[in-house]
């Protein structure tokens, strides 16, 4: 296995908590049989940097390298015309044998049919785990879960694109820790041969519903609980939502929970004194993460939710306030400041791979080099562009050194400690020439700090869009079409075959994994006790799957 | 203007006989739209019904008979049986050519498989514009207008035809007996121009189906309340 592509959603300018969710799932798979993982963000204007920026949390999150794709069209909401081809675009550079797309918008507007151009194999809530090591094991439940379809990868011809909806407590740890390389690519979207997309009718979307919610269900009788959960919901940034039943009490106030899953599809619930009516299960069957709060264990809520507490509402609202406003301050998750020192660029005479068409591809970038485009602009040169290496074999490029640039040394400008956010270049996304921009340090022919240059780096990049050299100063850099370079380039592959270290967070032992059913160590912190159901007391975080038996 | 909706009997073993209701819930209301486009429109509409598989699935198209549609189609051939959906839907895009339509409109999940792929893949084999997941759908002029859920929203699109639209939701068509001793018109891959060695491919694609009880969410449940806050807090940074 190759590469895994995940599918990331921006939702307001952020990745959705079921793409990180799906590209931790990709993290575990990729760590255990060997694969690299791209995050495939495609964008309408470039992301913003920050200290906590987007592409930071998806290489904490496990991204090997994070594929940038930029473009006017890639406004929500998301078309198959747009997003999908976008997609098709990052696939036809690298190839996945595994494609993941979180359970959402993407899932359902984009997942089928880019599966069926590719001619692949479309799995909707499948359980992955890892067979032997090598193989990926593909179960898709069918026929109201009494059946699976069963697939192994390694047996499989064809790309495999998988909708996932990972159980948070299986995957809730980000795992990354290093800083994932950026790989700049224009999407094709085709020659307008291809049938026109729907045409969104004019005005506002309609019936926006929260991506968080405190759900409210007959259960609540009291002016105190909805006092409570008013102050809990407030405190998690959440939307108070309420049952009909619920509303036809007339409690409390608050806009009615959607019916369609598809309009209903928020990354967390928590419901409190909702008992599980079909109805409200369907409502809520899009729900990446639902909590269910309930002092009746059997109530039918628990077989949907996630995460279960048998407990009245009024106290455990409380509880949950406290406890929340007593950690308001503390860091969740740690952000590397630094880079991991690098070791020093290895050259390589590997020429570009001739299965992949790398015109699309303009930049081939760790994300600190981006970063720190903007602030060294001044005094940047256009190289090349560094062909993207690909083979089957390829290890995971977390071990693999970005050779493109090394951090700034001493003596550039330290971007970091820099307040003002930056952005990444639009251009570059744009120019149909790819260039890799260095800090000027670490260019031999480049002038020394302080000398003026005439050209800054958006028109350097503009220029680049023509096939001729481009003179920068009094120094004529190197830039060629795309595919016509002919000088030696850094590659990334130089590391050699052996599996990558884990990352932090990662359980590789092999005690840690059933061979059959590899799944993650269990959500570490939280006391959780085994299912009623079952009564056991072995499986310390979830109940086991009821009467498993396979022929 | 022809309206054709692509059905499949709803099945709850691998093996077993249909559903006493026939179709899924989706492909219900795909046929309930289909109607409603028909009668809220003066000029000639006609809508046909189209499936893929063995005759059992003329069970099916019996009941979208007895709700009202006009014509019913059948493409069969044995290598249906062996290969996966996209190949299925390969002969569904051929059949569809074959029989000629301007809109397309099929049910958003199948109730037994629920993977929602088939109109898509229909779409692609067809290179038509495609909408997934429509919860209202109207005329508009000689286009249409498709309400659908997106994100947590709804957005309105106009499409032109010819197109292909996935129903979520709108009017039930309500209940018909199934005609008795309906038959479909059935067309075979010859017919439709399709070679039965383009589907071979997909044999291996089909999987092995395993009768094995999964449950779709495993709840975990905590001693107390606090311990929620620390596993949202360690899920992701909610607070």
């Amino acid at each position: 296995m190759a590469n895994i592509l995940v599918y990331i959603e921006l939702i307001n300018d952020s990745a959705s908590w079921a793409s990180l969710l799906a590209l931790r799932q990709a993290r575990f798979l990729a760590t255990n049989v060997g694969a690299t993982i791209y995050a495939v963000l495609p964008c309408a204007t470039p992301p913003m940097y920050g200290e906590n920026d987007i592409i930071a949390i998806l290489s904490r999150q496990g991204a090997d390298k994070v594929i940038l794709m930029t473009h006017g069209d890639l406004t929500p909401p998301m078309l198959f015309q747009s997003h999908g081809e976008a997609l098709l675009t990052a696939a036809s550079q690298f190839p996945p044998a595994l494609m993941l797309l979180p359970e959402g918008p993407a899932a359902v507007e984009i997942g089928p049919r880019v599966a069926a151009r590719l001619g692949g194999l479309f799995v909707r809530h499948p359980r992955l785990s890892v067979q032997m090591g090598s193989s990926i094991r593909i179960d898709q439940p069918v026929y109201e879960n009494t059946h699976v379809r069963r697939f192994f990868s390694a047996e499989l011809e064809h790309s495999v694109v998988a909708v996932v909806s990972p159980d948070p407590q299986q995957f809730a740890r980000a795992l990354g820790t290093e800083e994932a390389e950026v790989v700049v690519i224009s999407p094709n979207f085709g020659d307008g041969s291809a049938a026109p997309r729907p045409t969104l009718v004019v005005g506002q979307p309609a019936s926006c519903q929260p991506q968080r919610m405190v759900l409210v269900g007959a259960g609540i009788t009291e002016a105190a609980e909805v006092d409570a959960l008013r102050e809990l919901a407030d405190l998690l940034k959440a939307d108070l939502r309420v049952t009909q039943s619920a509303l036809d009490k007339g409690l409390l106030e608050a806009p009615i929970l959607e019916e369609s899953p598809l309009v209903c599809c928020p990354d967390l619930v928590l419901a409190f004194g909702v008992h599980g009516s079909p109805e409200t299960l369907a409502c809520l069957s899009n729900v990446t993460y639902l909590v269910g709060v309930n002092p009746d264990e059997n109530a039918p809520l628990f077989k949907r939710a996630q995460l279960g507490l048998v407990a009245p509402a009024l106290e455990a609202a409380r509880q949950m306030v406290t406890e929340a406003k007593a950690h308001r301050d503390e860091p969740l998750l740690p952000v590397p400041k630094e880079l991991p020192e690098e070791p020093e660029p290895q050259e390589t005479d590997e020429g570009p791979d001739e299965e992949n068409d790398s015109s699309l591809i303009d930049t081939v970038l760790p994300r600190k080099t981006l970063k720190d485009a903007r602030m060294t602009a001044d005094t940047a040169e256009m190289e090349p562009v560094p062909k993207e290496p690909m083979t089957d074999g390829e290890p995971n490029a977390k071990t693999a050194v970005p050779t493109q640039t090394k951090a700034p040394e001493a003596g550039t400008q330290d971007v970091e400690s820099t307040p003002q956010a930056s952005k990444i270049d639009p251009d570059a996304a744009k120019t149909g020439v790819a260039a890799t921009i260095r800090p000027i340090d670490q260019l031999a022919h480049t002038p020394p700090m302080g000398t003026p240059m005439t050209v800054d780096l958006q028109d350097a990049l503009a220029a680049a869009s023509a096939p001729k050299a481009l003179r920068l100063g009094n120094h004529t850099s190197g830039v060629h079409p795309a595919g016509t370079q002919s000088t030696p380039v850094p590659s990334d592959t130089a590391s050699d075959n052996t599996p990558e270290a884990a990352p932090a967070g990662v359980a590789t032992d092999a005690e840690d994994m059933a061979l059959d059913d590899t799944m993650p160590a269990p959500l570490p912190g939280a006391d959780v006790k085994p299912a009623k159901v079952t009564g056991s007391t072995d499986t310390p975080t979830t109940k086991p799957q009821k009467g498993e038996q396979e022929p | 203007m022809k309206i054709l909706v692509l059905l499949r009997g709803w099945r709850r073993t691998p093996n077993g006989p249909l559903d006493m209701e026939r179709i899924g819930h989706y492909e219900r209301l795909a046929l309930g739209a289909a109607l409603a486009l028909k009668e809220s429109r003066d000029d000639d509409v006609s809508v046909g019904a189209l499936a893929a598989g063995s005759e059992t699935e003329d069970e099916a198209l019996a009941v979208a008979h007895a709700l009202g549609v006009e014509n019913t189609y059948r493409v069969w051939d044995p290598i249906l049986r062996e290969i996966d959906a996209f190949g299925v839907a390969q002969a569904l895009s051929a059949a569809a050519q074959h029989i000629g339509y301007d809109l397309l409109l099929a049910g958003f999940r199948s109730p037994d498989h629920r993977q929602g792929f088939m109109g898509p893949a229909v779409a692609d084999g067809l290179s038509i514009t495609q909408l997934p997941g429509a919860l209202e759908l109207r005329w508009a002029g000689d286009a249409l207008e498709a309400v659908r859920g997106y994100d947590a929203c709804k957005y309105t699109h106009r499409l032109e035809t010819p197109c292909l639209v996935t129903i979520a939701g709108g009017p039930d068509p309500g209940t018909a007996k199934p005609t008795e001793n309906h038959q479909p018109k059935l067309l075979t891959l010859d017919d439709v121009g399709l070679e039965e060695t383009r589907l071979r491919p997909r044999v291996q694609l089909q999987g092995e189906i395993i009768a094995t009880h999964t449950e779709p969410y495993v709840t975990a449940f905590v001693d107390d309340a606090s311990s929620v806050i620390e596993h949202l807090r360690n899920v992701d940074a909610f607070l």
